[in-house]
């Protein structure tokens, strides 16, 4: 049994009760009761009807929202006394975090010495006061903190904005569109669109890297990056060429590459680049990388484990551009077949990211690869108004629920004006 | 509206002791850091040999990919070790074929025979 001396000395030394005076504490001990909790024990749950206060005598309690941690108390730290002094719910949960004592101080007994002793009730009032100072402080920090994260992540933002093509190729006879709806501030979808003038060809490039968030968001901006340089080494000779315009014929074909070789290099090279120097990360992307002969509508493509890109022409859906090979980034030795298509007057090429399919309505439900083949095969017209319908019925479809996913499309479409030109 | 991720695990005996985790649910960005932390705990507690069961997926993300690289590369770089997937639900196969990492997971359709390759 503690004595009363020891329990006084656990109270006065407390955040709580230390002006008080001294008949006060020893009041208030006669009604203290020990409590032991074990590691993990809880001592009450955010919601709960409480009507006591706790002193941490010994140990750590962690004070908490479900997993969120709020903060910890440690030896002479209170918690409860909201409970303790008004009809209020718990505010949080307590939790010990390893092996602790506390002291338990009902409400009745609170009360009790504060009638007996109107002195007290100012050390309470006092109390009560500094505890409010504490929080206001703590609000006021953390409101501070959220306003630099929050200008740091719009500068993130606006920084991997300028990784999508802020302008796209314009090629007579073609009408090109991308668009991203980020489920966040930032996201880990991207695509692109880049002529390479050498081989008279347009990259276009849509990506999804796996995860959301910032983290997906650097790799991002390292995927992007590394396709699109890699495809521009063959630029090299043709900005060569503008700079000795005494070159040749023959020296300046010399090393102009082949455009399947152009694909293969790019995503080899960026796959391998992550495989190895960011194995660690385990982060990796699923890609389509096209070349567009805007002369004859060829487009040859990889498909690295990419949502197959859809063709789509008068009757509807024409022809799917299915995975020639794994996602990038992860298997070192991974290797990507080169595939080709033909875009006629008239067709479209249309491809997403799984934000599309996979986007949510408040039912838990998924818009579905059906639900959008089936607008697909029933809508016609330019480009940019095919887009529009389907982001539209995307959002129609989710509703109020969370955007849960980053949400990317891309449309390249062969003007069938062409044809009475 | 948030998905949720069921995770049983079982023992089982074939040439070497073999943990079966059995997963419900819905392994995606929000679940797959669940499947990550009961394979580091089992892998903490001496399993080297890890199966995981994707029959009672009804959805499975790119995030599911992720997770098991990380499983498996924790696996091999504890020196000896494997991690194998058993029994993929059909929405889960066509995640593993478009992701096209069939070739790099060893990927069986029955339990004895998945337990006895280890």
């Amino acid at each position: 049994m503690q004595s009363l001396d020891e329990k006084v000395k656990y109270l006065r030394n407390s955040t709580f009760l230390h002006a008080a005076p001294a008949a006060m504490l020893n009041s208030l001990a006669l009604h203290a009761d020990k409590v032991q909790l074990k590691a993990g024990e809880m001592v009450f749950t955010k919601g709960d009807k409480g009507k006591c206060m706790y002193i941490v005598a010994d140990g750590c309690v962690i004070v908490h929202d479900n997993d969120v941690v709020l903060k910890h108390l440690y030896k002479g730290d209170v918690f409860g006394e909201i409970g303790a002094f008004a009809p209020e719910l718990r505010t949080a949960s307590i939790t010990a975090e390893v092996d602790s004592v506390l002291y338990k101080l009902e409400q009745d007994s609170l009360y009790e010495t504060l009638a007996q002793q109107p002195e007290a009730a100012r050390s309470i009032i006092q109390a009560l006061c500094e505890k409010e100072r504490d929080i206001v402080r703590d609000s006021t920090e953390s409101a501070i903190k959220v306003r630099v994260l929050e200008r740091d992540m719009e500068i993130a933002r606006q920084i991997q904005q300028s990784f999508l093509p802020d302008a796209l190729p314009e090629v007579n006879g073609w009408k090109m569109l991308g668009q991203l709806k980020p489920a966040r501030e930032v996201a880990g979808d991207f695509y692109d669109f880049f002529p390479l003038t050498a081989q008279k060809r347009i990259g276009i490039v849509i990506g999804d890297v796996c995860d959301k968030g910032i983290g997906a968001a650097l790799f991002m901006t390292l995927f992007r990056s590394l396709i699109r340089a890699s495809s521009l080494t063959g630029e090299f000779q043709h900005w060569q060429n503008q700079v000795n315009v005494s070159n040749t014929l023959q020296d300046r074909n010399a090393i102009l590459i082949e455009p399947t070789k152009i694909l293969q290099h790019s995503l080899t090279l960026t796959n391998r680049y992550i495989a190895t120097t960011h194995a660690k990360s385990n982060m990796f992307a699923s890609v389509f990388f096209a070349l567009l002969n805007p002369e004859n509508g060829e487009l040859i493509y990889i498909n690295a484990g990419h949502e197959p890109p859809v063709i789509l022409n008068l009757n509807g859906i024409h022809r799917q551009l299915e995975p020639t090979g794994p996602v990038i980034g992860l298997f070192n030795e991974a290797t990507h077949t080169v595939n080709s298509a033909q875009l006629e007057p008239g067709d479209m090429l249309f491809a997403y990211t799984d934000g599309v399919t996979e986007a949510k309505n408040l039912s838990n439900e998924l818009f579905s690869e059906e639900r959008l083949y089936s607008l697909l095969e029933t809508t016609q017209g330019p480009a940019d108004v095919i887009v529009e319908k389907i982001l539209c019925a995307v959002s129609d479809f989710t509703g109020k629920a969370n955007q849960f996913d980053d949400i990317t499309v891309v449309a390249l479409q062969r003007q069938a004006s062409e044809i009475s030109a | 509206m948030s998905s949720t991720l069921h995770i049983a695990v079982g023992q089982e005996t074939g040439n070497v002791p073999v943990s079966v985790l059995y997963l419900k649910g819905s392994l995606d960005a929000n679940t797959s850091g669940e499947l990550e932390s009961k394979a580091n705990e089992l892998i903490g507690n001496g399993s080297t040999n890890l199966l995981i069961d994707l029959n009672g997926l009804d959805y499975m993300g790119s995030a599911g990919l992720r997770a098991f690289n990380a499983i498996s590369h924790k696996l091999k770089d504890n020196g000896s070790g494997e991690m194998k997937l058993l029994n993929p639900s059909e929405p889960v196969s066509k995640v593993i074929k478009t992701l096209g990492f069939t070739d790099y997971f060893d990927i069986h359709d029955d339990l004895d025979s998945a337990v006895n390759s280890f």
